[in-house]
């Protein structure tokens, strides 16, 4: 019994030790890190810039919209320790303080329910049976909506004019103050129920046990599949883990496709992507994640200005839910 | 005939000023002397306009009751134009403007200060010029408000928020036009009729949004807790309309989903990004377009039923469902169908 609890131990202390080896190696990374996502003909420029508490990421060059790079895609400042993330907008010069979400449970929605057993074999969802007639090109009038507008022009982005420096009163989220004299304390109202999330197919990040060395780092291939498409993921627990360039503060309805599940799962295992690649099943590439350098040096004490958003910017409050 | 007509009306003649005594010399005449001061017999000024001006700003509003503006009312002065710190208040701007030209100020047009009920706020315009001097047009501070009431307001220029108010149910913004907002359009539990224009989420509703657009740079152009009825979103850098359900919506966005939804009836959903033009879990007689060459033009997660999905470049897919029924696209894929082409 002695020597169960010595070697529970040892494993524990040896587990322990390992998971502070990955941690301090993951926390002992400082530097930047340039990468490049790609999505059909569109091309972003990616720059991590690592602090030992705060990372920050920023999108450094579009081919989007060559004559504004970056604008308005606001740059995200991680801070490692609390998890907050802080968005910064330059269209308006505003920044808003993410908490990390409740330990979102797990990123990944419930799984689709199976079909029940024992149907007869014309009750229920059918695979595409062979031998059907041909299609007709074009789309017959009785299918999908008729009524629906051509192509729409994209509307005009509004003008923002700049916002001048400095925080003036009333702006951004305001002090608490006691209700007013002689106001009765509301009864509290009834939250709006969220809806129960939509059945969707769970997404899992599932090791292949296949490995090889990018720009220097061991990495390990990882697989992500969802019906039609599969992400090979490349790896490493060397450098930090993974940050997602988020663009907006993250929407709360309606399903969420792989490129936006990804990040979180890597994250999760502290792991970073040197590089990703999303294909549909038919074969063709619609996202991919590239590191293309990696930059070990020591920040400078300029430097963490960048991790802290600019004096002139004002902070609004994240959105109600 | 006629002489008997003539005498009947002589003699009713010479009865007259006997039957009536004014005219009538046969009676004495009352006292001259008055029987008392004259009563008034108008009404006062306040049963006539039984509301309280509003003729400067800044005013506080610390009484329940009706106020009105006299007339535009321009803030000179840094700080809020009209706060109200008390229940039971109607403030009718009266078709005038509350406008500001306080350089660089940044109060507020109105505000609710301190968990405000049973407020009315209607018939006028905010605007912060063309600078953008004011802060936010309505906007509360410290506890949320209830049962509130905007409507038929215009908002312009301001360097916050347009209208917000919580997301309370009983909050409800109606027939709002805003244009210029910094931040965030407008919030509310329940906004209909309206639109507005602004730097982050154009429009956010708790329960439901009915007939509104909501254009924005890098927020949703409409999101939506609950149920969107025959609204527009647009975004630049989010998705254009987001919401659980969505009824005859159209969603439009440059990086990201025209419209995601949970559940999408009679939509249409465009973007030219990587992802999707219209996204749900289940999609009913839907419409999405995807310009991109990495993104699909519809795609359900579930379910979708009388759906097309366009999305004609070289790799990408028009329509994906894991169940679909008439259903089609430029391409499809699909794991379950019914009542589709091989």
């Amino acid at each position: 019994m002695t020597m169960r609890r010595v070697n529970h131990f040892k494993l524990a202390t040896a587990i322990t030790g390992f998971a502070l080896a990955i941690g301090t190696n993951a926390l002992a990374f400082e530097g930047r890190i340039n990468a490049v996502t790609t999505r059909g003909s569109q091309t972003d420029a990616l720059l991590y810039t690592v602090g030992t508490n705060f990372l920050r990421v920023e999108m450094t060059a579009t081919n989007s919209d060559k004559s504004r790079a970056g604008w308005p895609n606001p740059v995200d400042i991680l801070d490692r320790n609390s998890g907050e993330l802080t968005l910064l907008f330059s269209n308006n010069r505003s920044f808003v303080r993410l908490k990390p979400a409740a330990e979102n449970s797990s990123p990944t929605p419930p799984g689709f329910p199976p079909m029940p057993a024992g149907l007869p074999p014309d009750i229920g969802p059918q695979t595409q049976p062979p031998g059907l007639p041909a299609r007709p090109i074009g789309l017959p009038p009785d299918i999908g909506p008729t009524n629906l507008p051509g192509m729409p022009a994209m509307p005009n982005r509004p003008a923002m004019p700049s916002p001048p420096p400095g925080l003036p009163p009333g702006v951004g989220p305001q002090a608490q103050t006691p209700n007013a004299p002689g106001i009765p304390a509301m009864p509290q109202m009834p939250a709006m129920p969220m809806m129960p999330p939509p059945m969707m197919e769970k997404v899992e990040l599932k090791a292949t046990g296949e490995k090889t060395n990018l720009l220097g780092f061991a990495c390990e291939k990882f697989e992500i599949k969802q019906r039609g498409e599969t992400m090979e993921i490349w790896a490493t627990d060397q450098m930090l883990p993974f940050q997602n360039y988020v663009r907006n503060q993250p929407h709360r309805f309606g399903p969420r496709m792989i490129e936006e599940q990804w990040g979180g799962l890597l994250t999760a295992k502290k792991l970073f992507p040197l590089r990703a690649s999303l294909r549909f099943d038919n074969g063709s590439e619609r996202f991919r994640f590239e590191v293309q350098s990696v930059t070990p040096q020591k920040l400078t004490d300029d430097d963490a200005k960048l991790f802290q958003p600019p004096t002139n910017y004002f902070e609004i409050q994240p959105l109600p839910f | 005939m006629k002489s008997e007509r003539l005498l009947f009306i002589s003699f009713a003649l010479a009865l007259f000023p006997l039957l009536n005594s004014q005219l009538s010399t046969a009676f004495a005449q009352g006292s001259l002397t008055p029987p008392g001061p004259p009563a008034p017999t108008m009404l006062t000024l306040s049963q006539i306009e039984p509301r309280t001006p509003i003729s400067s700003v800044p005013y506080t509003i610390t009484n329940s009751g009706s106020y009105y503006l006299a007339s535009n009312l321009n803030l000179t002065v840094n700080t809020n134009a009209i706060t109200i710190v008390t229940n039971e208040v109607t403030l009718d701007l009266n078709g005038f403007t509350i406008s500001t030209s306080v350089f660089r100020g940044g109060g507020d047009g109105i505000l609710l200060n301190g968990g405000n009920t049973d407020i009315t706020i209607f018939n006028g315009h905010i605007t912060g010029g063309n600078f953008q001097y004011l802060g936010s047009g309505i906007t509360y501070n410290g506890a949320s408000p209830v049962t509130v009431h905007v409507f038929n307001v215009t908002v312009t220029e301001c360097i916050a928020n347009g209208i917000y108010l919580g997301t309370n149910s009983s909050t409800l913004v109606e027939a709002c036009a805003l244009q210029g907002i910094n931040v965030y359009g407008i919030e509310a539990g329940i906004i209909m009729h309206s639109q507005a224009q602004s730097g982050n989420t154009a429009i956010i509703a708790n329960y439901t949004a009915s007939d509104c657009v909501g254009t924005s740079v890098s927020g949703e152009g409409v999101l939506v807790n609950g149920t969107a009825n025959n609204c527009y979103g647009s975004s630049y850098s989010s998705i254009g309309l987001n919401a659980n359900n969505a009824n005859n919506c159209y969603g439009t966005s440059t990086t990201a989903d025209g419209l995601n939804v949970t559940t999408a009836l009679n939509c249409y959903g465009y973007s030219n990004s990587g992802l999707a033009g219209l996204y749900a879990a289940t999609a009913n007689n839907c419409f999405g377009y995807n310009t991109s060459p990495s993104g699909y033009g519809l795609y359900a997660e579930n379910v979708a039923i009388s759906c097309y999905g366009n999305d004609t470049a070289s790799g990408a897919v028009g329509l994906y469902a894991n169940i679909a029924n008439s259903c089609d696209g430029t391409s499809t894929t699909y794991n379950y169908h019914y009542n589709m082409p091989p």
